[in-house]
């Protein structure tokens, strides 16, 4: 074995890091649908040949690490005699891609000379594959009727296109262009990869190349132990809450999850979970392994590019049947289950390092869509959005205002003037939500409002699963303010939600209203400039100024009444104790 | 006579070319930060040259982005569509970083209570849905001038495709707050994306007063010296601008420094012949780098400055943080890391013996040889090795390496940074560094550039005349230049020739007439059509050069294979679909003439060599001689074959062992790469 000094390793990793930035953008300008050049849904690294992550490019925070998993499938049901120089292979059933059929990995195999040396995975959100309804699915109950599944699919082999599948690609999807223009799009970043890799390989060697990968990983994996070891020891649990599995309406489903942390090892551990449900919000273990790894990620090593290393200290428990491991055939395309999750673990957290973690998100994603015939154009339309929350307060600051949630980092708003161009829809307003931020020392972050107007008859589709329980506060700090979907206010058809795809007509109204961070510590204990400061930028009113934080503000002159500020806060506090 | 000023953080270096003479003249001041006007004022007193013989004075400033690194620019307003107040706010919703639950927006350069509302809303296809209500806007204008507000930028929903509605705030703003400074966004960018067009106007509405301010004091320092020639100033998308429209729009000034380097690279180029280059500008915190192919610099219209966008055409410069000064340090996992902390000017490297204890990749460099402790600026600074050594010695220590081991680290670290900045201009934008030459300027780029050409596959390495100040000399060879665009959505399949070729008539008399008011006589104007276009349903475009003549119908298939190709070579592919033209372009360009640089004399006699240093030897533990060379002394046609050292005043250049120098007839070393 060859050996190889540690600056050669960083050498190599800053390679690897560039060339998956490099197949980011390859992917972001030349890809079709504005769900991958304006929202970012994608997930892409370089893996080696054992399928472990060695470099990834933002995007979907949640998805790079389910396709390890999805790698791990692959090879094993191909087997590694089936995989050739030039393959792009297909993989999208949910139980080995880790995530629902619409996000199809594409990966595609990196040779040397004859050499397997590694793989390139790069998993997008395919518009339309013939599921049970147009732009997404909320309510299936087995997965059948999730749309076409590729077992491992080679879409090219040795190089050369497999015309059959593409056929069979554009016969089963509402939209066949731009899928196939998606799909060409992800098929030129896996090239990109390997390319990249190649080009390292021959540079260095294979030997010198694997052992630089070997060392590499140990050493993201001493990163992650070093850090553990400095957090306290404990067992702590939380639980919180799902609105509903889709299918059946009046039911929270509950997530528990049970983390440890002994010396340098951290468990996860979801017994206690509800079971699998009958509606799609079903979870397969892939998908729980990579929500479980963001998160621990977040915690251990957040200000290092990620490889499989830094994971090896983690354990994630799941009982089979369980919402968060559930098996075939239960229907899993509606993941929202997976987006809550992350934050019932750091609430398990939060309990044992009150001062580190930061209190919960106003998250979901809130996510808007819109589908329909473009009155103009007479063709199909689909647009859609997701939405920025507040995040929660922690001990040093408050929690940003309108940021994508912690899934989701690299995901970006779709801009008012860019959905009315693609789209016949007027968007009335978007802006802040004032007061939704809990209140706290720390304030949680303010959600948002975002107003629709439809201009012809369409289908609206929501996907926001937590409307029902609030974002939790921490340290005495207030929760935040839950989102919420009001379809048609103000009409005898109103109805205040969270998921929908319904019918729409033209002059329909949608408000889609994401989450407020909840706050963290004592409101009362909020240095009152700072209150002014809220109440100057309306992120806080006058009145919440007074009942929330005990500051009297004057309205006309902007000044605080120092004295009675005094005056209420004491009473208030001792009112607390 | 022309003149050129090029402030940097530290310093600020003059040029002076005497046209008749042929002579440049080269001379350095002190930057004064809190009056960069008088530090200007005292590098062109330095001369001594009489500003009266002066016909041309460029100048690049990093006034506009010190004020957005420093969050020091005008207290200013937002004006909105009513229900869009938090557009700015809001941004793109999205973090770079993708693990930090704790993640803080870029500071914003408004506060929420500076963000106002006007009732008013177009459609995206220009037509009014909510008239405009003109008394609520001077109401609005009213508020700003009780508030003291100085500077206003107003973005309104769809203005980019009609902009009517900004212009009437405007004239109702500018009727009851006289001397208001205002910024429109549909001036500076006729695109589609709320946000991006009103950060690029706030950005400009942000140092638009203190940039005004100091030109205006500084064309009067000019005047008053009796200074009759133009006033120009390096423009972040290439070329210059006059004095009065930078004072319009001084969201051109953003890159005006850095864009000094990759000008005069171009120029430099192509009196080279070297139409395709890599450039690297290496300081002592960051390096800047760009890609320059077919004699043009690259341009992007979507980077953000501190995290905020820009929407107008910029030079495709990409910053990363590896300087001399780039601090070294072990991580967690005990793995050396390099930058992006920097030791700056002041403590320095640890050689600097100003007080740095850290290693950087200056006291590397000295450890392993490269540097001569008592040649360093012209034996201006005596380094001391002892200190490097030591500074170099703990950083050793913790990564378990010999001491010359850390140092080689340190420095293929820092290359490989490097070389990942040169792929993100190159090979990212489907270009490979094979068919390249790397231009190396700033004060470390020649060190470095024959590690970094050899790291890429780049064959040849060319560092030029006084690479330190290359930048204000590039600033000698600007043209004056206007970028103009109009939205035109239109399939190519509908290919209306005539309504494109009025777009572009139109857009030609802007032009002219920008050219005019910069008194740019007709027969030295150029003017470049362009096209913008993508497959149908993309968002991201490809910009394509037109012919120069009026496009006929037989132009269609000629722009679709063009397009084709073009979408080949970036992404790696081509596709059936139907193509859309998305918006025309056009660069107004006012020809200046390039300045004669003065010639070296011919020599091919073996240079001497000033003896020999060692310099270690990774992997080996030993050491081997590199001859030492004064480049004062190399001639035009003299050789030297590697591995040797170079030395000038305020640079170093490297070449390794086969490594080929020739040295060209304007004095710049030609380096082919073994």
């Amino acid at each position: 074995m060859a050996d190889v000094d540690s600056i050669t390793v960083e050498v190599i990793h800053n390679y690897l890091l560039s060339a998956a930035r490099e197949m980011n953008r390859n992917l972001m300008r030349t890809a079709y649908s504005t769900l991958i050049y304006e929202v970012h849904d994608f997930g892409l690294g370089l893996y080696d040949r054992e399928c472990r992550l060695l470099a990834e490019a933002p995007g979907l925070a949640v998805f790079t690490r389910s396709n390890d998993y999805g790698l791990n499938k692959m090879v094993e049901f191909l087997g590694y005699d089936n995989i050739h120089p030039g393959d792009v292979i297909l993989l999208n059933y949910p139980y080995w891609s880790s995530t629902h059929t619409l996000d199809v990995m594409a990966a595609s195999p990196i040779f040397h000379k004859d050499e397997l040396v590694g793989f390139t995975a790069v998993k997008e959100h395919w518009l339309d594959l013939g599921q049970k309804d147009p732009g997404y699915c909320l309510d299936t109950i087995d997965l059948a009727q999730e749309g076409l599944v590729f077992p491992c699919s080679k879409i090219y082999s040795k190089g050369i296109l497999n015309k059959e599948l593409e056929q069979l690609i554009r016969f089963n999807s509402r939209m066949p262009d731009r899928v196939i223009g998606d799909m060409n799009a992800q098929i030129s970043a896996c090239r990109t990869g390997e390319r990249r890799v190649q080009e390292l390989v021959e540079k260095f060697g294979v030997e010198t190349y694997a052992e630089a990968v070997k060392k590499m990983l140990d050493h993201g994996e001493r990163l992650a132990r070093k850090r553990l070891a400095e957090l306290p020891d404990g067992t702590w649990t939380a639980e919180d809450y799902v609105d509903d599995d889709g299918v059946v309406r009046d039911r929270k489903m509950r997530l528990q999850a049970t983390v440890t942390i002994a010396g340098d090892e951290m468990t996860i551990d979801w017994t206690g979970s509800d079971d699998k449900c009958k509606g799609p919000m079903n979870v397969p273990i892939g998908t729980t392994e990579g929500v479980c790894a963001l998160v621990f990620k977040s915690i251990t090593t957040p200000d290092t590019p990620a490889n499989e290393g830094n994971f090896r200290p983690l354990k994630v428990i799941a009982p089979e049947g369980c919402i968060m491991n559930a098996q075939p055939p239960s229907p899993t395309f509606t993941l929202w289950t997976a987006l809550i999750a992350p934050e019932v673990v750091t609430k398990a957290l939060a309990k044992g390092m009150p001062d580190s973690i930061p209190a919960c998100s106003g998250g979901d994603i809130f996510s808007l869509m819109g589908i329909g015939t473009h009155p103009d154009t007479g063709k199909l339309w689909i647009e859609s959005t997701n939405e920025g929350i507040g995040f929660g307060g922690h001990s040093a600051d408050d929690g940003e205002s309108g940021i994508m949630h912690m899934t989701e980092p690299g995901c970006r708003n779709n801009p008012v003037e860019v959905l009315e161009t693609k789209a016949p829809w007027l968007i009335e307003n978007y802006g802040l939500r004032a007061d939704s931020g809990g209140a706290g020392k720390h304030r949680g972050g303010l959600g948002i409002t975002r107003t629709y107007r439809f201009l012809s008859d369409a289908s609206a589709l929501t996907l926001v699963k937590k409307t029902k329980t609030s974002p939790w506060g921490m340290a005495d700090g207030e929760d935040g303010q839950a989102g919420a979907v009001v379809v048609r206010p103000g009409t005898e058809r109103e109805q205040v939600t969270g998921a929908i795809y319904e019918e729409v007509s033209a002059g329909d109204v949608i408000i889609n209203r994401s989450g407020g961070g909840g706050g963290w510590g004592n409101p009362l204990e909020r240095d009152p400039s700072l209150v002014l400061d809220d109440v100057r930028n309306e992120f806080v009113s006058v009145a919440a100024a007074r009942e929330k934080y005990g500051v009297i503000i004057d309205p006309e002159t902007m000044a605080i009444d120092n004295m009675a500020t005094d005056k209420l806060r004491t009473s208030m506090s001792s009112a607390l104790n | 006579m022309r003149i050129a000023v090029d402030v940097g953080g530290t310093f600020t270096d003059v040029v002076v070319l005497d046209e008749i003479s042929g002579a440049l003249h080269f001379d350095k001041v002190e930057t004064i930060p809190s009056d960069p006007c008088a530090g200007v004022i005292n590098g062109i007193e330095k001369t001594g040259f009489d500003l009266s013989g002066v016909d041309i004075f460029v100048h690049g400033t990093t006034l506009g982005l010190n004020a957005l690194l420093t969050r020091s620019g005008a207290e200013l307003a937002i004006i909105t569509t009513r229900g869009f107040r938090d557009v700015y706010l809001l941004g793109r919703t999205d973090r770079e970083p993708l693990y930090n639950l704790k993640y803080r927006k870029p500071e914003p350069l408004v506060p929420r209570y500076r963000i106002f509302e006007v009732t008013e809303r177009m459609n995206y296809k220009g037509e009014v849905l909510v008239e405009f209500d003109r008394e609520e806007a001077a109401l609005l204008g009213e508020r700003l001038k009780q508030q003291g507000v100085r500077s206003v930028a107003v973005c309104l929903l769809h203005s980019y495709i009609n902009p009517a509605h900004e212009l009437a705030l405007a004239g109702t703003l500018a009727d009851v707050y006289p001397g208001l400074s205002i910024t429109l966004s549909h001036r500076l960018t006729r695109e589609y994306r709320e946000y991006e067009r009103t950060s690029t106007a706030v950005i400009d509405a942000y140092i638009k007063p203190l940039t005004r301010t100091y030109l205006e004091k500084l064309d009067n320092e000019l005047n008053s010296r009796e200074f009759e020639g133009s006033f120009l100033l390096t423009r972040s998308g290439g070329g210059a601008i006059t004095v009065n429209a930078a004072k319009d729009e001084p969201a051109h000034l953003i890159l005006s420094g850095p864009a000094g380097g990759v000008i005069g690279a171009t120029a430099f180029g192509a009196l080279i012949n070297e139409p395709n280059l890599v450039t690297i500008d290496m300081g002592g915190t960051s390096l800047d780098a760009s890609l320059i192919v077919a004699g043009e610099p690259g341009v992007e219209t979507q980077q953000r400055f501190e995290g905020l966008p820009i929407a107008i055409p910029t030079l495709d410069i990409h910053t990363i943080g590896a300087g001399g000064g780039s601090i070294a340090w072990v991580d967690d996992g005990g793995h050396l890391q390099v930058g992006p902390q920097s030791a700056g000017a002041v403590p320095g490297p640890a050689c600097y013996a100003k007080g740095g204890k850290d290693a950087t990749f200056t006291d590397a460099a000295l450890v392993m040889g490269y540097l001569d402790p008592e040649n360093f600026l012209g034996g201006e600074v005596a380094l001391n090795k002892d200190l490097a050594h030591q500074a170099v010695s703990e950083t050793a220590g913790a990564v378990k390496l010999s001491v010359e081991e850390t140092a080689a680290g340190i420095m293929r670290i820092s290359e490989a940074k490097i070389a990942g900045a040169v792929r993100v201009i190159s090979i990212e934008r489907g270009h490979h560094p094979k068919d390249f030459a790397l231009l190396a300027f700033g004060g470390g780029g020649a060190f470095v550039a024959t590690s970094v050409a050899r790291e890429l596959g780049i064959p040849r390495v060319v560092i030029p005349p006084a690479p330190a100040t290359f930048s204000a000399l590039g600033m000698m060879m600007v043209d004056v230049t206007h970028d103009l665009s109009q939205t035109c959505v239109m399939d190519l399949e509908q290919f209306e020739v005539e309504s494109i070729n009025a777009i572009f008539a139109e857009l030609g008399g802007r032009g002219h007439a920008a050219l005019e008011k910069d008194q740019v006589d007709p027969a030295r104007r150029r003017l470049i059509p362009m096209a913008e276009l993508r497959y149908q349903g993309q968002e991201h475009t490809v910009n394509l050069v037109l012919p120069t003549t009026a496009l006929g119908s037989g132009d269609q298939e000629k722009i679709e294979s063009l397009f084709n190709a073009a979408h080949e070579k970036q992404y790696g592919h081509a596709m059936q679909d139907p193509i859309q033209i998305v918006t025309l372009r056009l660069r107004a360009v006012g020809l200046l003439g390039r300045p004669d640089l003065p010639n070296l004399d011919e020599d091919t006699a073996a240079p001497a060599s000033n003896g020999s240093r060692q310099i270690y030897r990774s992997g080996t533990g030993g050491r081997e001689p590199y001859f030492i060379y004064d480049r004062d002394v190399l001639r035009a046609g003299m050789q030297i074959r590697g591995p040797a050292i170079i030395e000038e005043p305020t640079s170093t250049t490297v070449i390794h062992r086969n490594d080929n120098l020739v040295t060209g007839r304007y004095g710049e070393l030609l380096v082919s790469i073994s």
